[in-house]
Formats: structure tokens, sequence, C-alpha cells
């Protein structure tokens, strides 16, 4: 069932490649991450996905890195390569919780997800369910005013079960940047943790951290398009899939 | 009707947990004793319209149906993005309540004002658009669908009519007899029509909700007329709805709405009525005219 990372990066390129659609680097950039969160914690710490844990891909661009995450956590299966933005595929380019297990909401439009993740943990103490949540941004994402509307919500309510993912992969070089991250989340109650978003051992460390007094934080240091030498930090790539013989390259580079 | 909306509130909160009530710190002083009493089912979220919208949607995907209320233009324009994605491309429940829409809020200006909610909303899937034109009406209407499980927008008005005519969602009731016209009046503006036209000799109808995914049935014997639609904010969601019926019975429609231009002057309701010709003596001019 589960695959290796360098299986699920052949996956993702290969679905965009099929389709000449998808935002590789994207993907590539949280595959690691969202390998841990499928994959690793539920299968090492014997919890459930949605049940136990919670989990919002705000970045929706990202939506290849997630299938391939679902298809080695057997939420789905590898037909998606194939189906990957078909007319009448599941698996779109952003994806939609209405059509795939194990997505909770539907992502794309950029400042969703993390109003959304507010909203579910509000909704879990009205339960009296206390479980973490995590949310999944990307750095130029952090442009967007929802974003800082919902860290004022989560300091004002305490929301020490969130934790923020943002996937620092230098997208905002190109625009508007968020300067010192750290310190703007310091200044919101985050705890924050600055970590390499590629290194399995120490995302896995950080995100199974127990829940503790304050929101979290976490600047998973990536590189855009990490895999793949063409790709990273490459924005000729950003929303470009690979011709028969670019595919044909990197999945012999990805061996 | 106001202070209908948090005594209705107050019922579906204490039907059981599957409600909260999110403001975007509008109406808090009539919600104080309530929010004492529900602190983590009565929120006010500040002055964040987008993000409380996503909040919303969040407690939706746990199976809590949110009420949001703020007032029209930042609900409903600032906020519509996120209406259409987290609800309604998400097919998330909800309850979104209004107030000041189309110049309730005359003298505050332009950025207070909203003839645009309604005909906005309608190109939402899934919307059902209730604009009631009497406290009794919005309470009736909110208590029977606040859990229907669709998206509701409840548009709260300051101006109500004398009487309230309707209770379900879709209805149409014939208020006056006539034979040249049939005239359609949609929620509060349904006093200015009786004011005006009441010595024409037209069909008054009126309407206080539209129903998503099925048409307005007027109960008529009229045929080859005119149809006047006459609706207190920008033309167009009411027509959609009769469409069918126009053509079967050969009506001519003709829409009556707010201007689609700024109105620049401060004043009151009634001087707004009277820039778009929304008030009795104009409604009585132009339906002489076309009839």
């Amino acid at each position: 069932m589960i695959k290796s990372l360098k299986d699920l990066r052949k996956q993702i390129i290969t679905a965009s490649s099929l389709a000449n659609e998808g935002h590789i680097p994207s993907a590539f950039s949280i595959l690691e991450i969202l390998y841990v969160i499928y994959v690793v914690i539920p299968s090492k710490y014997n919890v459930v996905i949605l049940k136990d844990f919670d989990f919002i891909l705000s970045k929706g661009h990202g939506s290849l890195a997630l299938y391939a995450a679902l298809t080695a956590s057997g939420h789905i299966d590898e037909s998606w390569v194939e189906e990957f933005c078909k007319d009448q595929s599941n698996y779109g380019g952003h994806p939609d919780r209405n059509k795939v297990s194990g997505v909770v909401a539907s992502t794309g439009s950029l400042g969703h997800g993390l109003p959304i993740t507010i909203g579910r943990i509000l909704a879990n103490r009205q339960k009296n369910l206390k479980q973490r949540s995590f949310c999944l941004v990307g750095d130029g994402e952090l442009n967007e005013g929802t974003i800082w509307e919902s860290l004022l919500l989560a300091e004002n309510f305490k929301l020490n079960e969130l934790c923020l993912i943002v996937d620092n992969n230098n997208s905002t070089t190109r625009a508007i940047t968020s300067f010192n991250l750290e310190e703007k989340f310091k200044s919101f109650g985050f705890q924050v943790i600055s970590i390499n978003g590629h290194d399995l051992v120490e995302l896995e460390k950080t995100l199974t951290m127990p829940i503790s007094e304050n929101p979290i934080a976490v600047i998973a240091n990536t590189i855009k398009g990490n895999g793949l030498r063409d790709m990273e930090n490459s924005f000729e790539w950003h929303h470009r899939s690979p011709n028969k013989k670019e595919l044909s390259n990197y999945l012999e580079e990805l061996k | 009707m106001r202070k209908k909306f948090v005594i209705s509130c107050e019922k579906m909160i204490n039907q059981g947990n599957d409600s909260v009530v999110i403001l975007g710190d509008i109406g808090v002083y009539g919600f104080r004793n309530l929010e004492h009493q529900f602190p983590s089912r009565i929120l006010n979220l500040g002055i964040m319209e987008q993000s409380m919208v996503g909040v919303g949607a969040g407690f939706a995907s746990r199976g809590i149906i949110p009420t949001l209320h703020s007032i029209a233009p930042f609900l409903i324009e600032r906020a519509f993005e996120q209406i259409k994605v987290d609800f309604g491309y998400q097919k998330f429940p909800a309850n979104f309540v209004s107030v000041g829409a189309s110049f309730d809020y005359a003298s505050l200006g332009c950025t207070h004002h909203c003839p645009a909610d309604l005909p906005i909303l309608s190109n939402i899937p899934g919307v059902n658009l209730f604009v009631p034109g009497h406290s009794e009406e919005f309470s009736n209407m909110f208590d029977l669908n606040w859990n229907s499980m669709s998206i509701n927008y409840f548009r709260l008005s300051e101006n109500e009519n004398n009487n309230f005519y309707l209770n379900k969602l879709g209805e149409v009731k014939k208020i006056k007899s006539g034979r040249k016209a049939i005239v359609l009046a949609v929620g509060p503006i349904l006093d200015q029509a009786l004011l005006g036209l009441s010595e024409l000799d037209v069909e008054i109808h009126y309407i206080n909700s539209m129903p998503f995914g099925s048409d307005l049935k007027i109960i008529t014997d009229l045929e080859n007329i005119p149809v006047i639609i006459i609706e207190p904010y920008y033309s167009g969601p009411v027509l959609g709805k009769i469409q069918n019926q126009t053509f079967h019975l050969n009506l001519k429609p003709v829409q009556i709405g707010v201007k689609k231009d700024f109105s620049l002057n401060y004043g009151t309701y009634k001087t707004h009525l009277n820039f778009h010709e929304l008030d009795a003596e104009s409604l009585s001019r132009k339906v002489r005219f076309l009839i």
C-alpha cells in the first residue's frame, strides 16, 4: 500500500503530463508534509485522519501531492493518475470535498482553508471534542487578508488545537514578501517552529507534538519543485506540465 | 424585525446543539443576554466578514448550522466569494441574515447601501431568498427554514408593511383584483404599491421569498397583459422565477426596481424611495403609463 516518496513523485509528474495540467512544483514542495500527515502519523501512532485529527490543504493547487498522499494512505487507488483532470474525474486541479474521500474542504481560491479550520475547531469545542487540527497554507497565500484575520481569531479564542503549517517555498519572492514570519506569528501568540519541510523525521517530531498552551505555526522551509533539478525554484514550471520526452527524462531522474 | 431575529435565534439555540450564531460586530447589544447565556454559540467575530463566513463553513462542515449576521453590503458583497465557494460549491447549509439593504441606512451613504444583494445571491446555486415585508413573516419563515439544510438568505428590513401575508417559501398571494395588468410586489415595497395603485384596475400579488430551483406560481385568470414586477432592489431575481408562466400566458414583463445609479444623497428611506421612483406616487405614474 505505502509507496515511496519517489514513487509518489513519479505518479505526480505522470498525472500532470497525461492531463497537461497541474502545479507540479507546488506539489513537490509539500509532498513530505502530506506524506507525514496521511501516512506516517496514522500508521505509527494508530490514529485515523479526520477522526482523531483534522487536516485541510488550503493551498488547493497542491492537489497532485494530496492525491498521491491519499494513494499512499489507501484512501484512493492509483487510477487517479489516469483520471486527473479528465472531464468526469473526481480528481481535479483543486480538490473537491464532495468527490474525494479524505478531503473535508474544497479549496483552490486561496485564503479559505484557515477560516474553515478555525470554524471546525470552534465546532469541536462546542461538541466537547479536543483534537489537533492541521491547516497547510502556502507562503504566497499569506498575502490574503483572511489569513491574518484568522490568526487574530486563533489568538483571541486561544486555539491551541491549531497547527498552522506554512509551505515556505519562496513563492513570495516574486511578489509581496512576508518578511520575518517568525516574529509575525509570535506577535499573534503562536509558538513558532521552523523546520526543513522535506525532512520526514523533523516533520514527524513537530507534527506529533502534544497540544500545549498556544497554537503552533510550523514554518516548513521547502524547495518549490523539490526532487527534480529542472523544476527546483523555477517559475517557468509553476503551472507547466512535462511533455512525453520530458516525462521520460524525469522518470529516469527519479529512479 | 431585528428584535424578532433575536427571539428566533433564542428559539433556535434552545431547540438543540446543532446551531451557532455568528455576528460581524453588528446587533451585538440585542444579543447580549443570549450571548451571556450561550457564550460558545453566540459568537461576535468582529469586523472580518470574509473570515467570518469561512468560520461559519467550518461549523457547517461539523454539522452545526451557522446563522451569520451583518450589514448587507459587508455580509453579501464583500464576502460574496466566500459564500459562493465555502457554502455554495461545498454544499454546506447556512442562514445569512442581513440588515440595511437596499438603502435602509439611507443617511449613512453609499458604502452602506446594498440593492445588489438579492441579484448577486441569486447567481449562487442552492440559495433560497427571503425578503420578508413584516416582522411576523420573518419570524415564521426563519423558524420554519433555519434548519432546512439549504443556504438561506433573510433580508431584514427597517421599513415594514402594515400587514403580514405569507409564511411559506415560494408562495404568492393575491392581494387585489384587477384586469389591465398583473403587479407583483416584493417584500416591504408592497405598501407603496397598494397606496399608489389602489385606484387602478390592476391585479396585485405579493411575494416575499424565492426558492432555489422552482418557479413562483401566480394564480390568475388574466392573459395577454403586462406583468409589472416591483422589486425594492436591483431588478432581476423574480423575472427568472416567472418566465415559464409569462410565456404560457403571453404576459409582457416589465421590471421596476432600484435605479442603477449611486444614490449620493443622505436623507431618509422615504427620500431614497423618491430618488429611485419607488414611492407610491411614482409607482402610480409608471403603472398608469404602462396600462
